[in-house]
């Protein structure tokens, strides 16, 4: 059985509770990863920040209620709203709802967690510390695992 | 012991159904549970104490105003995909060259015109985030227009039967047909909403065009990408202009409401190749069953007897004479529909009503239409009026000016006083 812990990527950024947005996007832009981890004092993590949550929070909500937005694709209220919510701790935005995996899950429930609730990555966590990530493309390359044996 | 008129009902489900009744409203009221659960549960009850029987409350429920209700919102479940509305919308706004007061003239006709067509909620489901959007372009504060909105969704739908909640109950419960409601209450409407742009131009024109703006933040607006397939806009509003016209035409076929509506919808679906499972998803099924339960309540009173008793009072107070009558119904209905649900009230009046007019001479309509305008215009009164004023405070809290209960009150309460006494005076006049 392919396990979580053999796939999973172990470079982990980290912040702190008092972070803001600006500095998750920061460390998003600098290192390529669409989610951030935010600890408490003892580094145990208190979850992620991501892209989409970001996202979320700065399309304004009545853009979400209409049925369609084509027509204001000359507007440009989005990242208006965006820059104005750079100094807002990270912490509002955590998503408190995003599940973990353990090393020990196999990587079958990985691929079944992130095609369910439509994330691009989610946290290896073990006890309270955070281990590793797993994306989307970690899931599907494992296929190539064999072919590049036999090669 | 007063109230057991039936013979079959004892003291217990007299109590029960008083119980049942006066509970589902105080839910309904606070806000306590969701519409629905309390009238579904609180009509459950009175079957469960054999208040009445199945079959009686089958024949309590008026299908007619369901299937109005259900029909109508299947065919806006579609139409909004089109893009019409936003379409219109644009248009108008463009028109108004970025001055603020004259964008609160134009959305606010735009909200009257489409609630008269489609429900409040909806309309204004539409309008204000359109609204919201501009505002913050002209970098406004959108407060006065969307004030304005409330009062117009709530004015506009008065006008039409399929307007407004209370109409279609009306429409549903009674013989008066569209056209019916389009030549009495339409020319108050005219007159009501020129009264409120003349007070609203007192209150906010100075105010609103003394606001600078960039006229040209508006022109980035591009209502030709609102329509994205024509073909499908022609095709529902064939349908709807067809449904609309059965309405208009009743006295020639008499094909009912709620035939017409739900016919229409489902021949809406087929010519636009919907899929049934996805727009049927779309509907307010949970209004469907508030409206079904209030229905049984109210059968219940009827049936304890407590509506005939209230409606003995009245007529004892007015004589029986019908312009006493829609006075006092018009004036009550107001008052009432400020603080407490439109729909319920209405389908409580809706059986008073009935219950009068088998002792009552002459011709009852006048009461009808006070019922009509006072529990439509009734609404404007506060922010928890009616549902479309929850909905657009609950839009407004989440952008930089959240509007107030008081804010809105302090212009809204004045503005609906008058409309009451332009509509009290004119079926005064008229009838």
């Amino acid at each position: 059985m392919k396990l979580v812990k053999d796939y999973m990527h172990k470079d982990i950024t980290m912040l702190s509770e008092q972070s803001s947005l600006r500095e998750v996007i920061q460390v998003m832009k600098r290192h390529r990863m669409s989610a951030v981890s935010i600890v408490d004092h003892n580094g145990y993590l208190v979850g992620c920040v991501t892209a989409q949550d970001i996202l979320t929070a700065s399309v304004p909500d009545y853009m979400k209620s209409m049925y369609n937005t084509s027509f204001m694709a000359n507007i440009d209220q989005v990242t208006s709203h965006l820059r104005s919510i750079l100094n807002t701790p990270a912490i509002y935005l955590i998503d408190k709802k995003c599940t973990f995996l353990t090393p020990t899950d196999s990587m079958s429930y990985a691929a079944d967690l992130l095609s369910r609730d439509r994330r691009t990555i989610l946290p290896v966590v073990d006890e309270k510390n955070q281990v590793g990530w797993i994306t989307k493309i970690d899931i599907i390359s494992m296929a190539l695992d064999d072919e590049l044996a036999n090669s | 012991m007063v109230l057991s008129m039936a013979n079959s009902i004892n003291i217990l489900q007299v109590t029960i159904t008083l119980a049942a009744f006066f509970l589902t409203f105080l839910f309904i009221t606070t806000e306590r549970l969701p519409n629905s659960i309390s009238a579904v549960s609180g009509a459950a009850l009175l079957l469960f104490f054999h208040v009445m029987t199945q079959q009686e409350a089958i024949a309590f429920i008026d299908f007619d105003t369901i299937g109005l209700l259900c029909g109508m919102m299947i065919m806006v479940a579609v139409m909004r995909k089109s893009g019409l509305f936003e379409y219109i919308a644009i248009k108008g706004i463009k028109l108004t060259k970025g001055n603020p007061w004259r964008l609160l003239v134009v959305l606010s006709i735009v909200t009257a015109l489409l609630s008269a067509f489609l429900d409040n909620v909806t309309t204004v489901l539409i309008v204000v985030p359109l609204t919201l959007a501009v505002a913050e372009s002209l970098r406004i504060d959108p407060t006065p227009i969307l004030i304005s909105e409330i009062l117009f969704s709530n004015i506009g739908g008065a006008a039409t039967l399929i307007g407004d909640p209370p109409n279609i109950m009306i429409g549903g419960a009674t013989h008066l047909t569209f056209m019916d409601f389009i030549s009495n209450n339409l020319p108050v409407i005219v007159i009501v909403s020129v009264v409120t742009f003349w007070l609203l131009r007192l209150i906010y024109a100075r105010k609103l065009n003394a606001l600078a703006v960039e006229p040209s933040s508006i022109e980035a607006f591009d209502e030709s990408r609102a329509i994205p397939n024509r073909g499908f806009l022609f095709r529902t509003l064939m349908v709807f202009s067809l449904v609309i016209l059965a309405f208009i035409t009743h006295n020639l076929h008499h094909v009912h409401l709620a035939t017409v509506a739900i016919g229409g919808s489902f021949i809406m679906m087929m010519v636009t190749r919907q899929e049934p499972e996805v727009v049927l998803a779309d509907v307010e099924w949970s209004t469907l069953f508030f409206f079904t339960g209030l229905f049984i309540l109210v059968g219940g009173l009827e049936k304890i007897g407590l509506i005939g008793l209230v409606a003995d009072r009245i007529l004892m107070v007015t004589h029986g004479e019908v312009g006493p009558t829609s006075q006092l119904v018009l004036w009550i209905s107001a008052l009432a529909t400020t603080v407490i649900n439109s729909i319920p009230y209405t389908a409580t009046m809706i059986s008073l009503i009935k219950e009068m007019s088998a002792s009552m001479q002459g011709n009852m309509e006048p009461v009808w239409w006070a019922l009509s305008l006072g529990a439509c215009l009734g609404g404007n009164g506060t922010l928890i009026g009616a549902a479309a004023n929850i909905i657009v405070a609950g839009i407004s809290v989440k952008t930089k000016y959240p509007l107030r209960f008081g804010q809105f009150v302090k212009v809204a309460l004045p503005l609906m006083l008058v409309s009451i006494a332009i509509v009290s005076l004119y079926l005064y006049v008229r009838y």
